[in-house]
C-alpha cells in the first residue's frame, strides 16, 4: 500500500510525519511528531472533503473520555485539509480480536461495549450518528475506550434522514438500512450489534466471497445466533435486527439489556405496538418474549413496572409481566420451569385460537353449533360406541374458556382506547414498587403512533400482492407435488406402524388391509395436490378469499369424487356407525349415507359415504378452511402444528353437519395440512423479495 | 557483570539504538546493546536505556544477555513469572516481568531460530518515546507476517531479515526489496534515516542512540 507522504515528511508545519497508520475510506492517516514531540495522528482528507469537512467541523468541539479527541483541521500548501487528532497508541479492537480468535472473556465485552456504548450514546444525544463503528474504529489505551473516526460522522437529525450517496462504513458491520440510503442512530446500534457479536463468537456474522454477497446476507439474512452464548442471543438478536424501528432503541440500551442478560436478569422489551401490526408470528415471538419477574428484581424502572403502548395503556403480553407483591416467585426447579413452559405454550395456543375466533366471528358460531351437535352424538373421537365423547368435551371447555377470554380480551381494549394518548395510566398491578415508590419510567410514554399500515409492514405475506412467472410456479408446484407424494407415503407408513390407535375396531381393521391404507393415503396425497395446485396457481394473485373458497370447493368436491371412485376401485367399505348422525344426512334428494352391513352380534348396522356423502365432506372441508395459507411460499412459518391441529378440528367438526367417516375425516384433514405444509417451497421472511415493479400491496381479507 | 559482555557477539559499532517506524504496523525500539538497564524517567540526566514513565527507580533492573539466555537483574522491587527476584533470574519465553507495583512488561523469543527477545507491554507503561515494543536484537531480528517475527507486521508484506554486520546493521530479503530507493538483492546496509521498502511494507530506521 503506497502512502502519498514518506517518513520525515512535514507537510504542516510544526509536525512531522514519522510513519503511516492505515488509510480509511476518506483518506491516509500518519502518526506524527510535533515540533515539542506531541504525538498526534494526522489524517489527509482526500476524497469527500466536503463530506469530511462539515462532519469534522460539527465535531471539533465535542469533548468525551471515549471519543478521540480532534485538536484541528489545518490546510497545507497545496490546498489539502489535514485533521489533528489525538493518537490513541492503546490496541485496537481489531487486533485484541485476533488475540481472541473464539470469542473475548466476558469482562472484556462488557469493558469494550461500556466505553462503545457511552461514546455512542454521547454523539447519539449531540445529534450525531458515527457511520462506521467498527473494530478497527475503536481503541483501549490505559483501560479507557475511545472511539475514533468521529470525523466520518454525519449531522443528523430526524428530519434530515434522506437519501445518501456516499458509501457509508465497513461493509462486515454495515446496517441493511444502509443499502438503501435511508438511515439514522439505529445505523450505529446495528454495528455495536454486529461487534458484539463478534467480540462474544469471534467471528462476524456475515461473510462472503463479495461486497455484494455479504450486504445480501445483512439485507436479508437472519444471523446465526446459536453461535452467541444463549444468555445473550436475545440481545444480540434484537440489536441486529432488520428493521431499524424494531432494533434496541439505543446505544445506551444495548449495554443495560448486555449486563442484564449477563446478571441473569430477563431482558425488558419495549416495543411499540403498531409494530407489530402485519409482522409474522414468528418474528412477533422473536421480538416479543414475556418472561415472568421474579419479585424484588431490579431497580430499574424500565424492568419492573408495566410497559406502555402507543397509547399510553398498559399492553398485557408485552416485556415482563409483574407480580403482585404477594405472588410467589417464579419455580426454579427444571419441572416447574417445563410446567410453566407448557402453561405458555397453552396460552399461545389460546391467544391464537381467540385471535381467530374475534377475527371472525361466524365461524366462532359455525364451530360452536357444529360442537353441540357432536356432543349430543354420544360418539366420536376418543369416545366408543356409545360412550363419553371426551373431544367433544373438551372442545366445548375450550369454546367456553375462549369465549370469556375474547369477551375479557374485548372489555380490555375497549377500555385502553378510551384512556387519553399520552397520559400514562396507573399500572393495574403495583411491582415490587409497592415497598418504594416507584420513580419515573426511565423510558418516558411514548406520543401516540399511527399504527403501521400495510405499506409499512416490514415482512411479506400471502396477502402480498406479487407476479410470479408461470415457469417459476409450474417448478414449484411440480417440485411440491413429487415432496407430497413422498410425505403422504411416509404418512400412510407411519399410519401403518400406529395402527390408527384411536380408530374404533372396524376403522383399524380396514386400515389393516392393503385397500384400507391405499385408499387413505391416495386420497391424502390427491388431497394435498390439488390444494397444493389451486394454491400455488393463485400464489400472489388479487382474487379474493371468497372466490378461493368457492374455487377450492370445486376442488374438494372433485377429489370427493375420485375419492368414492377409488374407494370401489379398491374393494375398501368405509363404516359408519348406525347410530352417528349429523344436521344433513340428505342434500336435496340425495343421500349422504348408505347402508353397508349389519354386525351379526350386534345387529347394529353400518352405513358409508356415496357420493355426494364424499363430495359434500371434501366440498365442505376445502371451502371451510383458507388452505392458500398453509401453501403459500410468504406462509408465516414453513409448518405450523397449530394449522395442522385446526384442520383436524374443522375435519372432524364438518361430519357433525354432512355425515361422514369422522375418524378418517379428521385424520385426513390432519394428513393433508401437514402433507401440504412439508411439500409446498416457503421463502424465510428475512429473504422474501417481490420485483421492484411489483409495489407491495395487500389483497382485501 | 563484564562476563556477559565478553559472552557476546562483536559490539555495534554503528550505533546500539535504534527506532524502527514501520507504516501500519507501529513504532519499534531497537536495542543492540547486550545489556540493557531499564528505569524510571530521569530529567537531569543519567536515564536508563530504556526509560519508562512509570514510578520506577532511574536504574530498576537490567536485562543481559548471555548467549542464547537472558536473565534480569533486580537493583529494586521486580517479580518474574510472579516470583520476586533478589538477585536474578532467568527470563524464559512467556514469562512475565513486573518492575515496581504496576510496570508489567511480556519476555517473548518467538523465533528460535533467533536469540533475539521482544519485550511487550502488558499494562499502559510506555518509554518517553511511545513505542509499540522493544526488541532486544541478537544477531538477527526478523520483520514480516507471522507469530514468529520479532517485528510482526500484516499479511501481504515482505518478511526481511535485519542482521549484524561487521558491527553494523543490515537488511536482506528473498523478496525485491529497496533501501533508500536502491534495489538490494544482495542485501545493504542500514543508515540512521534510511527507508526500506518492499511489498506492502515501508520502514523507516532511525538511530537514537
Amino acid at each position: 500500500m503506497k502512502f502519498m507522504f514518506a517518513p520525515e515528511a512535514t507537510p504542516l508545519s510544526g509536525y512531522t510525519i514519522k510513519r503511516a497508520i492505515d488509510r480509511g475510506g476518506f483518506g491516509e492517516v500518519y502518526y506524527a511528531l510535533s515540533d515539542s514531540g506531541k504525538e498526534v495522528a494526522l489524517k489527509l482528507l482526500q476524497r469527500n472533503q466536503q463530506v469530511e469537512l462539515r462532519g469534522v467541523s460539527q465535531c471539533l468541539n465535542l469533548k468525551h473520555p471515549n471519543l478521540v479527541t480532534i485538536f484541528d483541521i489545518k490546510t497545507d500548501n497545496d490546498g489539502d485539509h489535514w485533521v489533528i487528532m489525538e493518537f490513541v497508541s492503546g490496541k485496537s479492537l481489531e487486533a485484541v480480536l485476533a488475540d481472541y480468535p473464539r470469542g473475548l472473556p466476558l469482562d472484556e465485552v462488557e469493558a469494550w461495549l461500556s466505553g462503545i456504548a457511552a461514546g455512542t450514546a454521547f454523539l447519539h444525544d449531540r445529534g450525531i450518528v458515527h457511520r462506521d463503528l467498527k473494530p478497527a474504529n475503536v481503541f483501549r489505551e490505559s483501560g479507557i475506550v475511545k472511539i475514533g473516526d468521529v470525523g466520518l460522522s454525519k449531522f443528523i437529525t430526524p428530519s434530515r434522514r434522506s437519501a445518501q450517496t456516499e458509501s457509508v462504513g465497513t461493509v462486515y458491520y454495515m446496517a441493511p438500512e444502509v443499502a438503501r440510503g435511508k438511515y439514522g442512530s439505529e445505523l450505529d446500534v446495528y454495528s455495536m450489534g454486529v461487534m458484539l457479536y463478534e467480540m462474544l463468537t469471534g467471528a462476524v456474522p456475515f461473510t462472503g466471497e463479495s461486497t455484494g454477497e455479504i450486504l445480501m446476507k445483512h439485507m436479508t439474512e437472519p444471523p446465526d445466533l446459536s453461535k452467541v452464548p444463549a444468555t445473550f442471543r436475545e440481545v444480540v438478536g434484537r440489536a441486529l435486527h432488520k428493521d431499524p424501528q424494531r432494533r434496541t432503541p439505543g446505544a445506551a440500551r444495548l449495554l443495560d439489556e448486555f449486563r442484564a442478560a449477563r446478571q441473569g436478569k430477563p431482558v425488558a422489551v419495549d416495543i411499540p405496538a403498531s409494530h407489530f401490526v402485519n409482522v409474522p408470528e414468528i418474528e412477533r415471538k422473536a421480538a416479543v418474549r414475556p418472561e415472568p419477574m421474579p419479585a424484588g428484581y431490579g431497580p430499574r424502572v424500565s424492568d419492573a413496572t408495566i410497559h406502555y403502548a402507543a397509547d399510553g395503556s398498559p399492553r398485557a403480553g408485552q416485556g415482563p409481566r409483574p407480580h403482585s407483591p404477594g405472588s410467589p416467585p417464579p419455580l426454579a426447579n427444571p419441572f416447574g420451569n417445563a410446567m410453566r413452559n407448557f402453561g405458555e405454550g397453552l396460552n399461545h395456543l389460546g391467544d391464537w385460537v381467540s385471535e381467530k375466533f374475534r377475527k371472525r366471528p361466524w365461524l366462532f358460531s359455525i364451530v360452536a353449533v357444529l360442537l353441540v351437535v357432536n356432543l349430543s352424538r354420544g360418539a366420536g373421537l376418543f369416545g366408543g360406541r356409545g360412550g363419553i365423547n371426551i373431544g367433544g368435551t373438551l372442545a366445548l371447555m375450550a369454546i367456553i374458556y375462549f369465549t370469556v377470554k375474547t369477551v375479557a380480551d374485548k372489555k380490555q381494549n375497549s377500555g385502553a382506547g378510551r384512556r387519553s394518548p399520552g397520559v400514562p395510566p396507573m399500572p393495574t398491578v403495583a411491582p415490587v414498587a409497592q415497598v418504594t415508590p416507584p420513580p419515573p419510567p426511565v423510558t418516558p410514554p411514548k406520543p401516540p403512533v399511527k399504527p403501521a399500515g400495510k405499506k409499512n409492514a416490514p415482512a411479506l405475506t400471502p396477502a402480498t400482492l406479487r407476479s410470479i412467472p408461470w415457469t417459476r410456479r409450474a417448478s414449484d408446484l411440480t417440485g411440491a407435488m413429487t415432496m407430497a407424494v413422498i410425505w403422504g407415503a411416509l404418512a400412510t407408513a407411519l399410519l401403518t406402524v400406529l395402527r390408527f390407535p384411536i380408530a374404533v375396531d372396524q376403522e383399524r381393521a380396514l386400515l389393516a388391509t392393503h385397500g384400507g391404507l391405499g385408499l387413505w393415503g391416495l386420497v391424502t396425497i390427491l388431497g394435498s395436490w390439488a390444494l397444493l395446485g389451486s394454491s400455488k396457481v393463485l400464489e400472489g394473485s388479487a382474487i379474493g378469499n371468497q372466490n378461493r373458497r368457492l374455487i377450492q370447493t370445486a376442488i374438494g368436491a372433485a377429489v370427493g369424487a375420485i375419492a368414492f371412485a377409488l374407494q370401489h376401485e379398491l374393494l375398501v367399505d368405509l363404516p359408519i356407525h348406525s347410530s352417528f348422525d349429523g344436521l344433513f344426512n340428505h342434500i336435496g334428494r340425495l343421500p349422504l349415507t348408505t347402508d353397508v352391513s349389519v354386525d351379526p352380534d350386534t345387529q347394529i348396522r353400518f352405513l358409508q359415504p356415496t357420493l355426494a356423502g364424499y363430495v359434500v365432506y371434501f366440498g365442505a372441508l376445502f371451502g371451510f378452511r383458507r388452505w392458500w395459507l398453509l401453501a403459500d411460499s410468504f406462509r408465516v412459518k414453513r409448518f405450523s402444528i397449530f394449522s395442522v391441529i385446526f384442520s383436524g378440528f374443522i375435519a372432524f367438526l364438518i361430519p357433525a353437519a354432512f355425515v361422514f367417516q369422522q375418524n378418517w375425516g379428521a385424520m385426513w384433514g390432519v394428513a393433508i395440512a401437514t402433507v401440504v405444509q412439508l411439500s409446498a417451497p416457503w421463502i424465510a421472511p428475512a429473504k422474501r423479495a417481490v420485483p421492484p415493479a411489483a409495489e407491495p400491496a395487500a389483497v382485501a381479507a | 557483570m563484564s562476563d556477559y559482555v565478553l559472552q557476546c557477539g562483536a559490539a555495534p559499532t554503528a550505533g546500539s539504538k535504534y527506532l524502527v517506524w514501520v507504516d501500519q504496523v507501529g513504532a519499534f525500539l531497537l536495542s543492540l546493546k547486550n545489556e540493557v538497564a531499564i528505569g524510571g524517567p530521569a530529567i537531569d540526566g543519567g536515564a536508563a536505556d530504556i526509560s519508562f514513565l512509570a514510578n520506577l527507580s532511574r536504574r530498576h533492573a537490567t536485562i543481559v544477555r548471555s548467549g542464547e539466555r537472558y536473565v534480569l537483574h533486580a537493583q529494586a522491587p521486580s517479580h518474574v513469572a510472579g516470583r520476586p527476584v533478589h538477585d536474578r533470574s532467568d527470563l524464559t519465553d512467556g514469562c512475565e516481568i513486573l518492575l515496581g507495583g504496576s510496570v508489567r512488561l511480556a519476555f517473548r523469543q518467538p523465533s528460535v531460530m533467533s536469540g533475539t527477545a521482544r519485550i511487550d507491554f502488558l499494562s499502559d507503561h510506555r518509554p518517553a518515546r511511545a513505542v509499540d515494543a522493544i526488541i532486544l536484537m541478537d544477531d538477527t531480528c526478523l520483520v514480516g507476517p507471522g507469530t514468529d517475527k520479532h517485528i510482526r507486521c500484516r499479511p501481504g508484506q515482505s518478511a526481511l531479515l535485519l542482521y549484524r554486520r561487521d558491527g553494523k546493521l543490515w537488511c536482506k530479503s528473498r523478496e525485491d526489496v529497496f533501501v533508500d530507493g536502491q534495489h538490494a538483492p544482495e542485501g545493504a546496509e542500514l543508515r540512521s534515516g534510511s527507508v526500506v521498502t518492499g511489498n506492502e511494507l515501508r520502514f523507516r530506521i532511525e538511530q537514537i542512540g
